[in-house]
């Protein structure tokens, strides 16, 4: 409903996605919709460490993640988070819909998904929404 | 090593006797110096050197001893206050300890009590699911197998009713009604529970006196009051409810005070101590859950009463309960009678994260006849807001979710839709601690929801639109 054009420099992402070209793409996407804090990882490992090692909610305040990546998953990167941040909107980005992970993924609060491929518009209703969670958080908390 | 109390006294005594005996001695000296030496003056020159020199030394040792006396005196008193402090201390870390196994004591109960009933209930639910799974030809032993695992279900939700409410984290449905209207709905419930062996009296002092409170807790309450009552009395006996308004202190309001008063055998002194504890009972394992009195006194507390009993064995027992009267004017029930309200093709937000639950109130709305859109948490939730351009009627959202409180949602949701209408359903009232208070004039739902409570809720929200409407 609110189609305004919200400006996200509020919003700080943090990209876990092994595959370089879609990570180039998406940050990309993120800079042209005005995203100015990005945080990448290729790998679950190191997203989990950058958001262990500073307070992840001072750094970052939404996780965009690939589902299927070597050695750790999206799904194996959402449990860690959800071990000490139940609320950080998480959001999977997924190649295909396949059923039982995504019933899974809900079993840990996935906040929402992104289907590949996606454009500039869905990706710009997703952070728009993040962001108004965000604000609604902040406003409840006032 | 510590000295015993009564050494440390007996030490102190000497050392009191002998700082006294010096100080005594050292006034003497000083007496005698000063009188003899310096008034009368009866010695000659060197004779007077000699004693003032003697005297001199010896009040100057007894000066030093009395200094030396006080000294220790001091030392002692701190000595003594810590030793107090200390005792002090490990009486309150014993306390503490105390409560702490009383504590785990009640929990161990709880768990235990709430174990033994759930299971009860788990197992007839099983048993009659699974006799309902291989009778799905013979309609008669299916309806009777659905009737008994409903029943369970619903006791089920009496005993999570029971609990809350003797944790205070009931939502109570609170409404001012007066003294009347209150003893006509308990005994409209006594006349189907009492047999005839029992007589029954009711003697309102003032029956037109308010108080605010949820009147089908209150009817439990008095009625878990009336059924000990019953059993306290094997061969029958007398019941007497009175009410009366009971003068306050100024400027608080007057006690509206119900008494239910038996003549049955009483309670002594040892079981008195424990009747408010959960499970804590004296009938049989199946007779009682021992939550009927917790369930009163959290009930009472809830209300910001307050319970007093009186008892003597042999002759009868009487609980008395006080609530705060109320000045507010009464207000009648509307819900309708068995007959739910339908809906007109209005449009519902569904937003729960227990997915069972959301699709059993999603078929009951649609059932009520309203179109249902449904989502499990606020990020879906606000994604439906985003793409439907239609007229969401209403918001019904479960409060706490993770990710996105339903009081968050609703915030994020009015912004853009200020004509929606919302309605927060939980299982806890003190939910709003952790999300933020409800917003004003929110209507809040107590889990379980019946289809009917659901249903005029949802008829009430909407008309508001209606009227407003017609007044504009």
């Amino acid at each position: 409903m609110s189609a305004s054009q919200k400006s996200f420099d509020r919003i700080k992402v943090l990209v876990v996605e092994d595959d370089q070209n879609t990570m180039l793409l998406i940050k990309r996407m993120l800079l042209d919709l005005g995203v100015v804090n990005i945080f990448t990882s290729d790998n679950g490992a190191d997203a989990l460490h950058l958001l262990g090692s500073f307070d992840g909610q001072d750094l970052v305040n939404v996780v965009l993640c690939d589902w299927k990546m070597p050695h750790m998953t999206g799904l194996d990167v959402l449990k860690q988070i959800r071990t000490c941040d139940p609320d950080m909107p998480f959001l999977m980005i997924t190649g295909n819909a396949d059923v039982d992970s995504v019933i899974e993924a809900k079993a840990y609060s996935v906040t929402g998904y992104i289907k590949k491929p996606f454009s500039m518009e869905v990706l710009r209703k997703k952070l728009r929404i993040v962001q108004r969670m965000l604000d609604a958080k902040e406003s409840n908390a006032a | 090593m510590t000295n015993a109390p009564g050494d440390l006294a007996r030490g102190r005594l000497l050392r009191d006797l002998i700082f006294s005996l010096i100080m005594a001695a050292m006034i003497a000296f000083l007496t005698i110096d000063i009188v003899f030496f310096e008034i009368f003056d009866v010695l000659s020159d060197e004779q007077r050197h000699f004693w003032i020199k003697v005297f001199d030394l010896a009040v100057l040792f007894l000066a030093f001893g009395s200094a030396w006396f006080a000294y220790r005196r001091w030392t002692d008193s701190r000595q003594e206050i810590a030793r107090r402090v200390a005792a002090e201390d490990d009486r309150d870390t014993l306390r503490e300890q105390l409560t702490q196994v009383q504590k785990m004591k009640a929990i161990g109960e709880l768990a235990g009590g709430i174990a033994h009933d759930f299971n009860n209930l788990l197992m007839v639910i099983d048993g009659f699911g699974r006799r309902a799974a291989s009778s799905l030809g013979d309609r008669a032993t299916l309806e009777e197998c659905l009737n008994q695992i409903v029943s369970a279900a619903e006791r089920g939700a009496a005993l999570t009713r029971q609990l809350l409410v003797f944790s205070r984290r009931q939502a109570m449905e609170k409404t001012v009604v007066t003294v009347q209207e209150l003893i006509e709905g308990v005994q409209g419930l006594l006349v189907h529970t009492l047999p005839e062996q029992f007589e029954m009296r009711f003697d309102l002092e003032d029956p037109a006196s308010k108080i605010e409170t949820d009147p089908n807790e209150f009817i439990q309450a008095i009625l878990n009051l009336v059924i000990n009552a019953r059993d306290a009395m094997p061969n029958g006996g007398r019941i007497v409810i009175s009410t009366k308004e009971v003068q306050a202190d100024a400027g608080t309001p007057n006690w509206i005070k119900f008494d239910i008063r038996d003549t049955g055998q009483g309670i002594d002194e040892v079981t008195m101590k424990r009747i408010f504890e959960p499970f804590f009972t004296t009938k049989g394992r199946d007779q009682g859950t021992g939550l009927g009195l917790a369930m009163v006194y959290g009930f009472v507390k809830g209300n910001d009463g307050r319970i007093e009993v009186s008892s003597s064995v042999g002759e009868g027992t009487e609980f008395s309960l006080f609530f705060p009267s109320s000045g507010g004017a009464v207000v009648h029930t509307t819900e309708a009678n068995g007959e739910e309200r339908r809906g007109c093709g209005e449009t519902v937000l569904l937003v729960e994260d227990n997915e069972a639950l959301l699709n059993l109130i999603k078929v009951q709305l649609e059932e009520l006849g309203y179109n249902v859109m449904s989502a499990t948490g606020g990020f879906w939730a606000l994604e439906i807001d985003e793409d439907y351009s239609g007229t969401i009627d209403v918001l019904l959202t479960d409060v706490i979710m993770p990710g996105m409180s339903g009081i968050e949602l609703a915030k994020a949701m009015v912004e853009s839709r200020p004509d929606m209408k919302v309605i927060f359903m939980s299982g806890y009232t003190d939910d709003s601690k952790k999300t933020g208070s409800l917003p004003e004039g929110a209507t809040f739902l107590q889990k379980p929801v019946k289809s009917s409570r659901l249903a005029a809720v949802l008829r009430e929200r909407l008309e508001e639109n209606l009227e407003q409407q017609q007044a504009s």
